[in-house]
């Protein structure tokens, strides 16, 4: 089936902002904003996110406007690269506006390192990281936690995990939203949800989750990078991973729930993907209580795996990761829903924001922030897709004022899969990516095709217009050195 | 092991499956291949295993979509994966029987995708020129 191209209106605001007027479409309650700017937006129209971006605008109590980032592209429901805020007593909350992998997210990791330092134990180090982390289709961890456990994990996040020995107390402090969202509730989560996530803690995932290992190569900000701790040449590890088959199976459930629940709050939704509740209702808060236990268990997930990595590089270096230096800089989640204080016409009020494919992005001074990163804003770590640049941002006031604090999350799909595994055929992906000095080691035999670069929009480019729109500020890229991949 | 009577299509960032059968029983065994190819490629299984299924939903697609989330949820959590099928009842609205499978081993099979989810987007099954098509997409 092919994908229509988008041929409603689309009004240019300026040369990185768009917009999708109400007069679109009789059901929206809102404009649609697309941050783009025309050359992404050309890739934007040929798939559907763009009518996606108006059936959100369709949803009650929505705030605002339904906003897009430049990296969207078309999702199950909602856009991946997406953002929608509702309000508390008339809004709703969506399964499908989350994702399946709810709190699918990233962390930076800095070291004392240096690209002359690894180099020489490269392949080494990339290939005792793909021994020792757990990633691809169905591989366990080791970190196994009893079902009683498993309850703390849900309602302490990485917290618990540090607690055990995989971390330290700054680590939650450098975590977004100290690694745990409060109000999680076990008791909305389902046995399948259990028994899916019990082997699952301290594992990479497949697909486009990652770990790399990187250099910065270029500084844009000195001030905002030397508060970072993060300078030219130096050595970053960087993970991507959620929630695991936990949160996978929570979203089923709850898609479920919130679609019986549609008939009996009586909410029409333009695609039934939209499937939603109101916030302020059973099924509401069932459902916002078993996603936060979703977006706790990514942050210990993100925590173990980190620990792990922490541990290879001990052995490889043969020096303590302390004495390495291997602080957290900063974990960002891109997929979740949060009740968070904004200011809407002129009053500040707490929404349920939407981030789905896209990354909170707090302004300089906001009690959010750790208090080492105030004066420079909220660190934004945008991961690239395999084989290309990685960055990290400072969020800025203007997120805030826009997007409801939000910036992009990396970039998305160009290529479906089989067409990138036909353009892979006769190539070796890994021995391209090795010409250029990237080692790649991947466990599926599609999975490294599938995710080569070309498949993939520029992330170069998707950053460039957050940086141009004002929503978040470059501080430093870095390029890969060495990724492992399930 | 049914011969393959179903397919892969591309939908946009994931992967969708297409089967056919001249009963809803062989349409359902049809997608557990392809879900199992998905899986673990095409990696050689012998059925060691035996488990019995029994669902039922409100329609043909909702059947469809409980069979293949059971058998993901089979995979997820003892890396069962199914190589015959004994489905004696299946309706549009139930389905009951008993599956033979393997247990997937990462050391010696092949990795094929991480399967997150069975979504609901252009799920179908209908009844065509005598013959039953079902078609559903896997969030990779």
């Amino acid at each position: 089936m092919k994908e229509r191209a988008w041929t409603g209106s689309l009004e240019k605001i300026d040369d990185y902002r768009w917009r999708i007027p109400q007069s679109y479409s009789s059901g929206m309650r809102v404009p649609g904003i697309i941050f783009s700017d025309e050359k992404l937006l050309r890739d934007i129209k040929e798939d559907q996110s763009l009518q996606q971006v108006a059936n959100v605008a369709h949803l009650p109590g929505i705030v605002k406007a339904s906003m897009a980032m430049p990296d969207i592209h078309w999702g199950y429901g909602a856009p991946i690269g997406g953002v929608a805020a509702f309000d508390m007593k008339e809004g709703i909350v969506s399964p499908g506006m989350v994702g399946y992998d709810q709190n699918c997210g990233v962390r930076l990791v800095r070291t004392d390192l240096t690209e002359e330092e690894v180099q020489p134990k490269l392949r080494t180090l990339i290939a005792s990281l793909f021994n020792d982390i757990p990633c691809g289709v169905g591989m366990s961890g080791e970190i196994r936690v009893s079902r009683k456990d498993a309850d703390r994990v849900m309602t302490e996040g990485s917290r618990w995990v540090i607690g055990k020995g995989y971390g330290v107390a700054e680590d939650a402090a450098h975590t977004e939203s100290q690694g745990c969202l409060d109000d999680a509730d076990p008791s909305q989560v389902s046995d399948r949800a259990f028994k899916r996530g019990s082997d699952q803690l301290g594992t990479l995932g497949s697909g486009n989750h990652f770990l790399e290992v990187q250099v910065v190569d270029t500084v844009f900000d000195e001030t905002a990078a030397n508060v970072l701790g993060l300078h030219e040449g130096q050595v970053t590890v960087m993970v991507h991973s959620g929630s695991r088959g936990f949160g996978y199976q929570i979203c089923d459930d709850y898609l479920e729930v919130t679609e019986r629940a549609m008939a009996k709050y009586g909410i029409s939704v333009p695609d039934r993907q939209l499937a939603c509740a109101p916030i302020d209702s059973e099924e509401g808060r069932s459902y916002l209580g078993a996603m936060r236990c979703a977006a706790n268990y990514a942050w210990s997930n993100r925590q173990c795996l980190m620990h792990l990595a922490r541990m290879t590089f001990e052995r490889v270096f043969g020096k303590s990761w302390e004495t390495l230096g291997m602080r957290l800089i900063y974990d960002v989640a891109h997929n979740i829903a949060k009740f968070e204080k904004h200011r809407v016409n002129g009053d500040e009020r707490m929404v349920c924001v939407h981030r789905k494919g896209a990354t909170r992005a707090f302004p300089p001074g906001h009690p959010e922030i750790p208090e080492v990163y105030r004066s420079i804003g909220q660190p934004v770590i945008i991961p690239g897709d395999m084989g290309r640049n990685s960055y990290v941002l400072v969020g800025t006031q203007q997120a805030m004022e826009e997007s409801f604090g939000s910036s992009c999350h990396g970039a998305g799909r160009v290529m479906s899969r089989s067409e990138a595994v036909r353009r892979a055929a006769g190539r070796s992906i890994e021995g391209e990516l090795e010409r250029q000095g990237i080692i790649v080691m991947g466990r599926g035999r599609k999975g490294v095709a599938e995710e080569q670069p070309s498949a993939y929009k520029d992330v170069n480019d998707v950053v460039q217009v957050v940086h141009n729109a004002g929503l978040a500020k470059r501080v430093v890229r870095m390029r890969p050195l060495g990724v492992i991949k399930g | 092991m049914p011969e393959k009577d179903y397919e892969f299509f591309d939908h946009t960032a994931d992967i969708g499956i297409r089967a056919q059968g001249t009963t809803l029983a062989e349409l359902f065994a049809q997608m557990a291949q392809g879900l199992t190819e998905l899986l673990a490629e095409d990696t050689v299984l012998t059925p060691q295993q035996m488990r019995s299924v029994r669902l039922t939903a409100l329609d043909a697609p909702s059947l469809l979509l409980a069979w293949l989330q059971e058998l993901l949820f089979w995979f997820s959590t003892e890396r069962f994966l199914p190589v015959e099928y004994a489905l004696d009842e299946v309706t549009e609205t139930s389905l009951r029987g008993t599956v033979r499978g393997d247990t997937f081993d990462p050391a010696r099979h092949a990795q094929g995708r991480e399967v997150k989810a069975i979504t609901r987007h252009l799920l179908e099954v209908k009844q065509h020129n005598g013959r039953w098509h079902g078609q559903v997409i896997v969030d990779i």
